[in-house]
């Protein structure tokens, strides 16, 4: 019996490497393979590498240190690294939203960043322990179809979606973390309780969708009038179509109002690789600022001048908010989900 | 005695090949009609349309006076009532004896219904079976239940497609007569669908024989046995030693002497004679032409080779006096022979 | 080898429970309790019910047209319902949005799963239909039974496991489907269960309610075999197959199915063409290659690995049948219901702390997959092992062969087309596959469906048609495959019967 087990293990394992020897001789073909003893990092990238790719070549090219990045949906990548444990892989966490940020710097994962890094960017788009730093920035829009809702019919607040109005016209992302990011602003700045009014309202008014493309795509259509959305969709789907062919258009809200709550994408360094530092640096440098400007239609946190057509960084009346307050999300979901706007 | 059936110049071809021509046949109330035929004759498809399996290319069929094809009359297989016993019985797997039986009994009242069952499990001695499932019955006991099964809703006519094939000899037998028995004792009209030419001579009150899509001879059993139509029929039918001759004086000439024809004949026509290896008598004769070279013992009976000067026979002997090989003998026909003129 | 194909397969299931304990069961339970959970898995349930259903009749039919009737194009009309499989759901979901504004909800859902599950069905149902005896319904014909009765009382017991056993892989598939239902907006069980991962990092309720389908499963797998039914002895001697002859139904019949095969190949694919000459986005065909050749490696290892361990687990299943092996069996299914990104987070976290070495290689990819699809091969595998005589073994081992190679010489030969089948409807899978592999994968290898995943996450649409074409193309492989061997079965059938007449 026990020589029967024994046999059927090692016919088990036999079979497993033998399989496993097909996937290598089948060779997964890498873009870059760094070679040892080159100076290399590995990224997880929140960020998509359609947006970024080039960004990280431009890094390699300049400091010779080779990049080995793993993209995946950020909040996805933050429950991986949480999972790793202590067989942390990535030398550095590259994410969409100060959210997952957040949330990996809450389990202590994250190393400190050096003080020249964070220096860099002001207080308002990085972390009060000094574990991550933003490093683009983005904007909440109201990106509306000037055939359906006129400029003068614009609401002045976010809070004035909650008319009536707008019922069946508006459209939202509650599952999209730009959107709970954006109302968990609402709670810290307005309170729990109107953020709670608003969210009632916003399920009876809007139609809700997974993604801000979803939005943007539905407006161009006409099927709904307006939809709250990140800015840079716009520039995306401009990209894509044809900034001609574009229908939609983008507007702000009042100065101060939380509806123009500015998010960031920030990076975290995991390990304690200089090289890691040396990649959160420059990404706050200027070419890489340049980069986010230009390519991804972001704001640079360092000063650069916006793309044209946008109004500049620090002429969004952005409502005043600790980014890091954002990272206190369960309350916020918690609040959607009891609107009914999410599980 | 009224016609069951009634085939009128049926014709089918399946894929380009003509596999029935112009067929006729007319099969009487009660009748048992074997239609025998190697592989390949297209006896399976012959049965495919008259049950409505199938439908043919040209032609007409009478079922109970009834006209169920012609063109653009197709009666549907459900509405003939023909039963069909298909080879290896096909009973349906998930269903026991008792309701395989009552399949095709759902238009009649619960309670009669019970008694019906009853009653073809009496017939084909399967008493005590009704809840069995088919795969815990034997090769024999799926016949009997998958011929029950065609009976039970009175069908007009009962269709029999090689039914036995798959089974052992021995099983055959006793089947082949158990089914003849109940078919006979409920009056049913059978058509019996088969290669094995004892099956045919054996149940059937009349023998059709199907050969290259044509009924080559229609006739009863021993009819279709002692007079074969023709040469091909006779070594078809069972064996033949055939033999040329020539006929002079109401007499055939040939290899083995003088032989009596069987058939009329015109005095001076050439031909072959068929003779079935019974038919001849080998008489031991140390002097006699022939010498024994072959011989297959059965028991009752044996099968013995003679070389002859001219040509080869085959002959059946009586087993315990049938002769060894080596020996010499003279070689008689008894009785008269089929004469078929080139 | 079976053991180990099992602990590997169930081992979600120990990070499911890991996660649980650390939350504790308080939480568990409010989290499960909440009123908005019932909805979700209301909802969940709902559209598991309705895609097995539709799933089997649309897949059923398209089984009975191309087995069983004398049509004409029937190969072709053969080769039309496989072919869905090749199509992601989630391809399907993108490409009717694009074309069709407000098509989302619940009948989108449904439809669009429906495309993507029916085709399991009909390889299902076909094989079963070839393989029943069609004598049995023309003795049910002879003896009076209309259509209607000859398919609900003969036809259908013949055909019930396998249809079945279709719908109850089309209703897991429903229930862990993410990609279509996030497109389309109707909200599951699994959604919540991504929300609950992406908006609040919070592991430990996403685990608790990918627990829930766990136990849903667990509650389907029971079920099952009373649904199908007890299995038939079949005769396996000589099988004739007569083609029903459609007559005035033929032209209605032809046209629902090319309808439906417009809707579910047409449509997308028409709309993904469309996507690749509408938008502005450039392709790196270097990209696109280096993707192929992933695609296809992770899919032929994928096949491989799935089809010997499903061959150990059919095995042992077929040839040494107890309850303990029944049990083996069973425990596959449980974690098929689990989302992709659960099994993946599992694996995360059980290789890093058991084998640290196999993270974030092949290896691990292949593991995951194995989980993910190991009950599709032995789906495909364990009709064909069950089928070839024992009585061989034994001849085989008087013939001295020893066990091992009684199966390399009459076990593997026989149940070859089989096997084919599990490896081809495994990679086909595969091919498709993406969170697991998005997570797993060794880091910087792209595939077809994370470079579709990556281009379509910045609505780069026409920079993601090529991989979604490419990926349907290439899936479209072993999904002809998979059909051709069925329908090979048919044509050497009709063989044995010309050979007969």
């Amino acid at each position: 019996m026990n020589i029967a087990i024994t046999r059927a293990f090692k016919i088990g394992a036999a079979a497993l490497i033998a399989a496993l020897a097909t996937t290598s001789l089948s060779g997964c073909v890498k873009e870059s393979t760094p070679t040892s003893g080159e100076q290399s990092i590995s990224v997880y990238s929140g960020r998509a590498e359609d947006l970024v790719a080039d960004l990280l070549d431009q890094f390699t090219t300049e400091t010779g240190i080779a990049v080995e990045v793993r993209y995946a949906d950020s909040a996805a990548l933050a429950a991986q690294i949480l999972e790793e444990g202590s067989n942390v892989q990535a030398d550095v966490f590259f994410s969409q939203d100060a959210g997952a940020l957040g949330a990996v710097s809450e389990a202590g994962a994250f190393k400190n960043l050096n003080p020249d890094i964070t220096a860099l960017v002001e207080d308002q788009y990085k972390s009060k322990d000094n574990t991550w730093v933003g490093v683009s920035g983005r904007s909440r829009v109201l990106s509306y179809n000037p055939a359906k809702v006129s400029e003068a019919e614009l609401p002045t607040s976010v809070f004035d979606l909650a008319d009536s109005k707008w019922q069946g016209k508006i459209g939202v992302a509650p599952t999209n973390a730009s959107f709970q990011s954006a109302v968990t602003a609402m709670r810290v700045l307005e309170g729990e309780q109107k953020t709670i009014e608003w969210l009632a309202a916003i399920k009876k008014n809007a139609v809700l969708y997974e993604k801000n493309s979803q939005i943007l795509e539905a407006i161009e259509t006409g099927e709904i009038s307006a939809g709250l959305i990140n800015h840079y969709y716009w520039y995306e789907r401009a990209a894509e179509v044809g900034e001609e062919n574009m229908t939609s258009k983008m507007a702000w809200f009042a100065a101060g109002d939380v509806g123009n709550l500015v998010n960031v994408a920030g990076v975290g360094v995991l390990s304690d690789k200089p090289e890691a530092q040396t990649f959160a640096k420059w990404l706050l440098g200027t070419s890489a600022q340049t980069f986010f400007v230009d390519k991804t239609a972001e704001y640079s946190l360092t000063g650069l001048a916006a793309k044209g057509g946008l109004p500049a960084l620090n002429q969004i009346a952005s409502p005043k908010i600790d980014l890091s307050a954002l990272s206190t999300l369960a309350k916020t979901l918690d609040l959607i989900r009891d609107a009914g706007l999410t599980d | 005695m009224s016609t069951v059936l009634s085939l009128h110049s049926i014709s089918k071809a399946i894929a380009g090949n003509q596999i029935l021509k112009n067929l006729n046949l007319d099969v009487q109330d009660q009748e048992f009609v074997a239609i025998l035929g190697s592989s390949g004759s297209g006896k399976t498809t012959l049965l495919r349309l008259i049950s409505g399996f199938d439908a043919p290319d040209a032609g007409e069929i009478f079922i109970g006076g009834q006209q169920v094809f012609t063109k653009g009359v197709n009666v549907s297989a459900e509405e003939r009532r023909v039963g069909f016993v298909p080879q290896d019985a096909a009973l349906f797997p998930h269903l026991s004896v008792a309701k395989n039986i009552e399949f095709g009994l759902s238009k009649m009242p619960a309670a009669q219904r019970v008694l019906r069952v009853a009653e073809l499990l009496k017939l084909v001695d399967l008493v005590g079976y009704q809840e069995r499932m088919p795969h815990e019955l034997s090769g024999g006991q799926r016949h009997r239940v998958a011929l029950a099964r065609a009976l039970a809703p009175k069908p007009q006519l009962i269709l029999l497609d090689e039914p036995f094939s798959s089974l052992d000899a021995e099983l055959r037998v006793r089947l082949r007569e158990d089914v003849r028995n109940v078919i006979t004792k409920t009056g049913t009209t059978a058509i019996l669908v088969t290669h094995d030419q004892e099956e045919a001579l054996s149940m059937a009150s009349r023998v059709a024989i199907l050969r290259d899509g044509e009924f080559a001879q229609i006739g009863n059993p021993s009819e279709i046995y002692q007079a074969p139509a023709d040469v091909e029929m006779a070594t078809f039918l069972g064996d033949s030693c055939i033999i040329n001759g020539v006929v002079k004086d109401n007499k055939i000439v040939t290899d083995l002497g003088l032989l009596t024809p069987l058939n009329k004949v015109t005095n001076g026509t050439t031909g072959r004679v068929a003779i079935r290896p019974e038919n001849f008598y080998l008489q031991p004769n140390p002097n006699g032409e022939g010498e024994v070279i072959g011989r297959q013992y059965f028991g009752h009976d044996a099968l013995i080779e003679v070389q002859l000067p001219k040509l080869v026979i085959q002959a059946r002997a009586n087993g315990p006096f049938a002769p060894e090989i080596g020996m010499r003998v003279t070689v008689w026909v008894r009785g008269q022979v089929n004469f078929y003129t080139d | 080898m079976a053991v180990v194909a099992v602990l590997i397969s169930i081992s979600p299931i120990s990070y499911l429970a890991i996660r649980l304990a650390e939350f504790g069961f308080d939480k568990v339970l409010e989290n499960v309790f909440r009123s908005r959970s019932f909805e979700l898995l209301g909802n969940s349930l709902l559209l598991a019910a309705a895609v097995s259903v539709s799933a089997v009749a649309v897949g059923g039919f398209q089984a009975w047209l191309t087995a069983r009737t004398s049509i004409k194009g029937k190969a072709v009309f053969a080769v039309l319902s496989a072919l869905p499989l090749a199509m992601p759901s989630y391809v399907t979901a993108y490409s009717f949005t694009a074309l069709f504004g407000g098509f989302k909800g619940f009948f989108a859902a449904w439809l669009v799963l429906t495309i993507g599950t029916a085709p399991y069905v009909y390889l299902a149902v076909s094989a079963a239909l070839i393989r029943s005896d069609a004598a049995t319904e023309e003795v049910a014909r002879s003896l009076g039974a209309g259509r209607w009765r000859v398919f609900s009382q003969v036809t259908w017991p013949t055909i019930r496991p396998a249809a079945v056993s279709g719908a109850m892989l089309a209703a897991l598939y429903a229930l862990s489907d993410f990609g279509a239902v996030s497109i389309l907006s109707f909200d599951t069980f699994t959604r919540a269960i991504y929300s609950a991962f992406r908006s609040s990092f919070d592991r430990s309720g996403a685990a608790s309610l990918a627990a829930i389908l766990v136990v849903l499963t667990i509650a389907l797998l029971v079920v099952e075999p009373a649904l199908r039914g007890k299995a038939v002895p079949t005769d396996s001697r000589v099988r004739r197959t007569s083609l029903i002859n459609l007559g005035w139904f033929a032209p209605i019949a032809a046209t629902v199915a090319g309808a439906w095969a417009f809707v579910s190949l047409v449509i997308p694919t028409f709309s993904l063409i469309r996507w690749n000459q509408t938008g502005l986005s450039n392709v790196d065909s270097g990209e696109v290659i280096r993707a192929l050749i992933n695609s296809v490696g992770y899919a032929f290892a994928g096949g491989l690995v799935a089809v010997i361990f499903g061959f150990a687990v059919s095995l042992l299943t077929v040839r040494w049948k107890s309850k303990l092996t029944i049990a083996f069996d069973r425990s596959i299914w449980l974690t098929h219901a689990v989302p992709g990104i659960v099994v993946a987070l599992a694996l995360v976290f059980l290789s890093n702390r058991l084998l640290p070495q196999i993270y974030q290689t092949s290896t691990l990819v292949m593991i995951a997959y194995l989980i993910l699809f190991l009950p599709n091969a032995i789906t495909a595998m364990q009709t064909p092992i069950a089928q070839a005589p024992r009585a061989l073994d034994e001849i085989a081992a008087s013939l001295g062969a020893s066990r091992m190679q009684t199966i390399r010489r009459v076990l593997v030969p026989i149940a070859g087309p089989g096997i084919l089948a599990g490896a081809a409807l495994v990679s086909l899978s595969v091919l498709k596959e993406l969170p697991a592999t998005l997570l797993l994968r060794e880091t910087g290898v792209e595939t077809l469906a994370t470079r579709l995943w990556s281009e379509t996450s910045v609505s780069a649409y026409a920079a993601a048609a090529p991989y979604a074409l490419l990926l349907v193309v290439v899936a479209g492989i072993p999904a002809w495959l998979l059909n051709r061997q069925v329908r090979q079965s048919a044509k050497f059938d009709l063989n044995s019967r010309m050979e007969r007449e």
